[in-house]
């Protein structure tokens, strides 16, 4: 195996630490790429370019007498990861033909009513193939939550294999949950994506060890009425929820696939040799393929070359007098609508779609701070009933295995605090007589909004002009950690900044 | 109705800061007088309400440290052959290291007063020292905090540092998780903002916009001090509780006639619609998984390994069935000044506390509720208040405690004998035991700060979920055997109390289980013994439980 991958990193003795100082090249980095490697009263520049929002990979689109088919081709491939702690992982993965090796796989997007056709070529290989004669497995793509899916034409089936009588051996094996190829093979599979919503794509072959190994990826369904009204929405309005209640309009559209990762059994299947499931143990979590900090970094940043999808959520502000824009879902073009901006507290209108997609074998408790997240789906469903709006705010959403949910996230300033007109009304912060984490910090030095203030000598923050930052991590807080250190693992940063100031922009 | 008409000035948050008269007769200045000890310059009326830190606000102040706390439960081994439950370094009788927050506003106010006058006297300087001899006598699972929706908290965050752990300067926040908070200032992540450092203070400001159930917990390395304890419930109660369109007694059909009724959500709808909030008591659960190996690891000065975490004990309350049924207020003794006016006539049994009260003199003025008070604070010349009657504790025999206070027109003497039948539990003084007459619909507000999902049923009794993560389920209502309850979450559920049958052999009431369906995760094995969460419904004959006290988390009533 190339590289030097350390999947028994040493856990007696460990500093009280955590990874991001383990890794100051990375963090840096990040600061980075978030203008400037700031501190307060320092002067940066901005990125303007920089981008956090969901990615989406297109696929070719075509008409064919009418029908309007989306084609996506992907290979089944071998990749490595990075995790803040310094060490590398083998994975699998379906690359896209329009991109490298990505963990998680990539985001297909489609419209609702196009016939989706995804071709999957077997081109798995193992780095290091320490056991004589090991070949790659086989591999397919399921399609949880849509119907009448078929496999180079014919319906998927369960892929039962007769196996040669030998003793202790049944009689037959369930080889893959749909039609698999090996290694060198190719196989189309296509379904009409009939309903708008957040899907998985995954292995059904080995499932548990396959999926693990990243055989995954998000599917993104938009509504056919997407384009008919004032903003985006998750699902249409025309049938599936109540035409009066536009509560799941967004701005902007982020997605998060939260998964897991048991470096042993990476390295076991990387090896050509078994893994017994009972001994599954995940050391890493992530959210869009990272862990804290690197979930923050942005879409493709260069020190993640398999990892390019960022797990930043950023709400974009609109000072008063603004125009109303609508992003398009598909192209990310931003549209001046406009529209008179409705003001509430000086602050956009509109929540953030945010897309959940649970591609682990266990529940994640998510937990975004500081807002509650609107749910208006689950697996693609929304939650309406007999013209009832059954749409639900939790603080904490269960995200079971392999679930996906469709939610909404609206920061609001609750207060408006401002230091002149607005003060907040107990002591606020004195750097001499208050506690910091060693090292790095998202605070700014004020607790005002578009503010920044002194931080004593020893803290790193990457704050940029005062914006705020709340985490969003799993409350099995075990989970939050990468190999055991905390403030890891599936944690993220969700960022408001100063309104009008979109990525600290003058 | 307990709810005073002025939101800010409510008699619970009187009781809360230690006064006892009626809010009526209260001004910002007697608030704080009924805090100090005769004789002191706030006594003699110096106070004004200049001196109240924020007299619009309310005042609560914690205090964070570690300490000892006792669960039952076989010994473990690691796979090293090291014991590592019961933890060899604990302070007998407990047996399990655990961090916590402890409520120290009474002696915070105390401080706050007198280094108004002068920061340098002695006065401020006892009251500070009431604080920080707390280090390494933490309560958990923590201080139950309620408060009305509109009123405005002002948390003062106390870090008495580690007595186990001197080689650790770990800061500590409050964060309270589910609120809609603005800045992240407030919001108790310190790589977001800061945190209290060793022997300083932190403040935290909170609107109660909307009602529900939360929780709060320290995020100070979040995956450590979350599981080593630092973790409470907070409940905001809503503003149609004094609505009066809604009532506040049962005066409907299938309700027990008269009893007070209160609401967990702004729902809008009348008792009988089946989307109703109301109840007639509440209780409240923290659900907790503890690996005790981490615990023991922490004590020891080693590193834990967070991604090892394998849960094998479980806490609801902070105790184990079955500590989990015993009685209230472990650290605390009650004295009920009663009502009328004489001599107390009985002793109180509640709150329960190191010690059972047997017997207990006081001269009374105005009936008041019976308030906490620590037996930390009983040492002799402790100043306390009970019922806006200062006193001095003017002997302790580590049996019995006499005070000496009062004013020349309410003399107040008294002793009270006390036992520590009960040391074990000292630091984990929440019940968890439901008590209820029958027809009453009770409250469970259950919250989990534990990394496992617990699968509560009540057996025999079905529940109805009104609303999860504070926030009121209305379309969404709906009955089950099973809540299932995942790291982070709240369930507001409720049922109706059964008829009373001939009752329990041993106890006299009909007794109904409620607990953790998981037997994986309870320690027990689903075997003829329940640990871990598991604790007891109680139905009395009608008539035979008292109304809950405002003042006092899972008053029993009995
Ligand atoms: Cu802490
Ligand atoms: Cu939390």
């Amino acid at each position: 195996m190339d590289g030097t991958p350390n999947t028994t990193a040493p856990r007696r003795g460990l500093r009280r630490v955590r990874p991001i100082w383990l890794l100051p090249v990375a963090a840096i980095t990040a600061a980075g790429a978030f203008g400037a490697f700031t501190t307060p009263g320092h002067t940066k520049s901005a990125s303007l370019t920089r981008s956090d929002e969901l990615v989406c990979t297109n696929g070719t689109k075509s008409v064919e007498t009418g029908v309007t088919i989306r084609t996506f081709k992907l290979t089944a491939k071998y990749g490595q990861i990075h995790t803040p702690d310094g060490n590398q992982v083998p994975m699998w993965g379906y690359a896209s033909d329009e991109g490298d090796y990505s963990y998680p796989s990539p985001f297909l997007c489609a419209n609702e009513g196009e016939t989706i056709k995804v071709s999957l070529t077997n081109g798995l290989a193992l780095s290091d193939p320490i056991v004589a004669g090991a070949l790659p497995p086989r591999t397919s793509i399921q399609f949880p939550g849509q119907t009448g899916v078929t496999a180079d034409g014919a319906p998927v089936q369960p892929e039962i294999v007769t196996n040669t009588a030998a003793p202790g051996t049944p009689a037959t094996t369930l080889q893959s949950a749909v039609q698999s190829v090996d290694v060198g093979q190719s196989v189309t599979y296509s379904f009409v994506a009939s309903k708008p919503g957040s899907f998985l794509y995954l292995s059904g072959t080995n499932a548990a060890q396959q999926e693990q190994m990243g055989l995954f990826g998000a599917l993104v369904i938009h509504p056919s009425s997407d384009a008919t009204g004032p903003n985006p929405t998750l699902f249409n309005h025309t049938t599936e929820l109540l035409p009066s209640t536009f509560a799941d309009s967004y701005g902007r559209e982020y997605a998060q696939v939260l998964s897991d990762v048991d470096s042993d059994l990476h390295q076991a299947l990387d090896h050509g040799k078994p893994y017994e499931m009972t001994a599954f143990t995940p050391r890493y979590w992530f959210i869009n393929g990272r862990s804290m900090p690197d979930t923050i970094a942005p879409n493709g940043a260069e020190w993640l070359p398999a990892q390019p999808y960022s797990g930043l959520v950023h709400v974009l502000p609109l000072a008063d007098g603004a125009q109303l824009t609508r992003t398009d879902p598909v192209t990310h073009v931003v549209t001046n609508l406009g529209l008179p901006h409705t003001v509430l507290n000086g602050y956009d209108p509109l929540p953030v779609a945010v897309r959940y997609f649970n591609a682990s074998e266990t529940a994640h408790p998510f937990h975004p701070h500081a807002a509650d997240t609107l749910v208006h789906g689950v697996d693609g469903a929304p939650l309406v009933a007999n013209g009832t709006d059954l749409t639900i705010n939790h603080y904490v959403i269960e995200i079971a295995a392999n679930q996906t949910i469709d939610s909404t996230w609206f920061w609001k300033d609750t207060h408006g605090w401002d230091p002149a007109t607005n003060p907040i009304p107990v002591p606020t912060h004195d750097f001499r007589d208050t506690r910091y984490t060693v090292g790095n910090s998202w605070f700014g030095g004020s607790p005002y909004l578009g503010k920044q203030d002194d931080l004593p000598m020893g803290i790193t923050s990457f704050n940029e002009c005062g914006e705020y930052y709340h985490v969003a991590h799993s409350h099995a807080v075990n989970e939050a950690t990468t190999f055991g250190a905390a403030m890891g693992g599936m944690l993220t940063l969700y960022r408001i900044d100063p309104p009008g100031h979109w990525g600290c922009a003058q | 109705m307990t709810h005073a008409s002025n939101p800010r000035m409510s008699r619970r948050r009187l009781l809360e800061l230690g006064g006892g008269l009626t809010a009526g007769a209260l001004g910002a200045g007697a608030l704080i007088q009924t805090l100090r000890a005769p004789g002191s310059a706030a006594a003699h009326g110096g106070e004004s309400a200049a001196n109240i830190p924020s007299a619009v606000k309310t005042q609560v102040a914690l205090a964070g440290t570690d300490g000892w706390a006792y669960i039952p439960g076989p010994g473990q081994t690691g796979i090293d052959g090291k014991v590592y439950f019961p933890d060899d370094m604990a302070r007998a009788p407990q047996n399990l290291y655990c961090y916590g927050f402890r409520d120290v506003t009474a002696a915070h106010l105390e401080w706050v007063a007198a280094a108004k006058i002068d920061p340098t006297s002695s006065d401020a300087d006892a009251a500070r020292q009431k604080i920080y001899r707390l280090k390494g006598l933490t309560q958990t699972s923590s201080y139950i905090m309620s408060y009305d929706e509109g009123d405005q908290v002002e948390i003062t965050l106390y870090n008495l540092g580690w007595a186990q752990r001197p080689d650790i300067p770990d800061g500590h926040t409050v964060h309270w998780h589910g609120f809609k908070n603005a800045t992240p200032w407030f919001d108790g992540v310190p790589e977001m903002s800061g945190a209290a450092p060793i022997n300083k203070t932190f403040t935290y400001f909170y609107d109660c916009q909307v009602p529900g159930t939360y929780m709060y917990h320290c995020h100070w390395e979040d995956v450590e001090h979350i599981q080593l304890g630092m973790t409470g419930s907070v409940w905001i109660r809503p503003k149609q509780n004094s609505n009066v369109t809604f009532p506040s007694a049962a005066t409907f059909a299938g309700a027990v006639a008269g009893l007070p009724i209160r609401y967990v959500y702004n729902d809008g709808v009348q008792p009988t619609d089946p989307r109703s909030t109301y109840y007639n008591r509440e209780f409240s659960f923290m659900l907790m998984d503890y690996d005790l190996q981490q615990h023991q690891k922490l004590s020891h000065i080693q590193q834990p390994d967070w991604s090892e975490f394998h849960a094998d004990a479980w806490t609801i309350n902070g105790r184990s069935y079955p500590d989990s049924i015993k009685p209230n207020a472990v650290l605390e003794v009650g004295i009920d000044l009663g009502s009328g006016s004489g001599t107390m006539a009985a002793p109180v049994a509640d709150p329960i506390v190191l010690g059972v009260p047997a017997t207990s003199q006081a001269v009374i003025t105005p009936a008041v509720a019976p308030l906490p008070i620590w037996v930390d604070n009983m040492l002799v010349g402790t100043t306390a208040n009970v019922g806006g009657v200062p006193f001095t504790v003017s002997a302790n025999t580590g049996t019995t405690f006499t005070i000496q206070g009062g004013s020349p027109s309410f003399p107040a003497v008294g002793s009270v004998s006390y036992s520590l039948l009960d040391t074990q539990l000292a630091y984990q003084p929440y019940t968890s035991l439901i008590t209820c007459n029958p027809g009453e619909r009770v409250l469970l507000r259950i919250a989990c700060l534990g990394y496992q999902d617990h699968s509560l049923q009540m057996d025999g009794i079905p529940l109805t979920v009104v609303g999860r993560d504070a926030d009121w389920l209305e379309n969404n209502v709906y009955t089950t055997d099973t809540i299932d309850v995942s790291p982070g979450e709240s369930y507001d559920a409720t049922f109706i109390a059964p008829a009373h049958s001939t009752g329990n052999a041993v106890d006299g009431p009909d007794i109904y289980m409620f607990y953790d369906r998981d037997f994986a995760n309870d320690g027990s094995g689903g075997g003829t013994v329940y640990t871990g969460i598991a604790t007891q419904v109680r139905v009395y004959p009608a008539g035979t439980v008292a109304a809950q006290r405002i003042a006092i988390p899972n008053d029993l009533g009995i």
